[in-house]
């Protein structure tokens, strides 16, 4: 994938991802609905490449009055990393060099082998998540599922588990899935089961469309890499 | 399950309130208490009978120690007269 092509991906997919949380605000209050229907309009002037890069950049603006508005992001990770693709996206767009743009986009890409690594790190080092009694907490009484159907598999604990050590193992090994190819994709299509698993029991459906988005980017930044 | 996720606004929102509670315990602000009171009384406002008189609510929080859940109300809110709430 070449760099345009693969910036271009990601800039439709995330103005996908965009439009679908700014559709879910505009049965908000009064300022909510005039901050996310200005967004979706520049989504869709990003879906249609109308004006590039201005909608972009509007749109990266617009993101700090929304910020302004929730005092601080509305939707935790899912936001922060919507965010931090539309601001690298921007930046790429606005780059006077081809050096400079691969820079941008390549720390889209870094970010994101980062954000499975980190979150992998994060949970190995803490014996709760190594025994499995985390998950069982998220089940047993977190405000996390989307129904009460979930919460008797608090009461299995071995599957919890094997569950909590897949997860961590498939986050702590993601880098590893950047040699080659192949084990990128087989790595990102294993991903996007765990984030649309997460949308299905806990409804964090954002999180599934936002980390979506930015695969592009890692699949361009791997090819950067290794070849 | 699908259908959450193309449109899940009202668990989103509870998502928001959650982080809100936490910001109200770990740095508390008077958005974070704005927020809530906001959006409850949006919510009651939205009912059969809308809603009038007072608004209070109080966080309580759980945790496991051991074996056992415990809750404590880590927050308490001074009521509100809902008149006073803005909810469009």
């Amino acid at each position: 994938m070449t760099l345009p092509d693969a910036i271009r991906l990601t800039e439709v997919l995330l103005a996908l991802a965009l439009l679908q949380q700014s559709l879910e605000h505009l049965r908000g209050f009064r300022d909510e609905r005039a901050l996310f229907l200005a967004r979706a309009v520049l989504c869709g002037l990003v879906l249609l490449g109308f004006a590039s890069p201005w909608p972009l950049v509007a749109m990266a603006g617009l993101s700090l009055l929304i910020l302004y508005r929730f005092q601080g992001p509305y939707n935790g990770g899912s936001d922060r990393m919507g965010l931090l693709s539309l601001w690298c996206l921007t930046l790429a767009s606005l780059a006077p060099s081809t050096p400079l743009k691969e820079l941008f986009f390549g720390y889209l890409g870094a970010q994101l082998v980062l954000s499975y690594f980190i979150s992998g790190w994060v949970k190995v080092v803490n014996p709760e998540w190594r025994s499995g009694r985390a998950l069982r907490d998220v089940f047993q009484f977190s405000a996390y599922p989307v129904a009460e159907s979930l919460r008797p598999l608090a009461n299995r604990p071995r599957l919890l588990t094997i569950m909590s050590w897949a997860v961590m193992g498939f986050e702590l090994l993601f880098p590893i899935a950047m040699l080659t190819k192949p084990t990128l994709i087989a790595a990102l299509v294993v991903a996007g089961t765990f984030h649309l698993a997460n949308a299905c029991l806990f409804g964090l459906n954002r999180f599934f469309w936002t980390w979506l988005s930015v695969y592009p980017a890692i699949l361009w930044l791997q090819g950067r890499l290794v070849h | 399950m699908a259908a959450r996720l193309p449109w899940n606004p009202l668990w989103n929102e509870s998502l928001f309130l959650v982080s809100l509670a936490e910001r109200l315990i770990d740095d508390p602000t008077a958005h974070s208490e704005d927020e809530i009171f906001k959006r409850i009384a949006a919510d009651l406002a939205r009912g059969p009978e809308g809603a009038e008189g007072w608004l209070a609510f109080r966080l309580v929080f759980v945790a496991r120690e051991d074996d056992t859940i415990s809750r404590e109300v880590l927050f308490e809110a001074a009521p509100r007269a809902l008149a006073g709430i803005g909810v469009r």
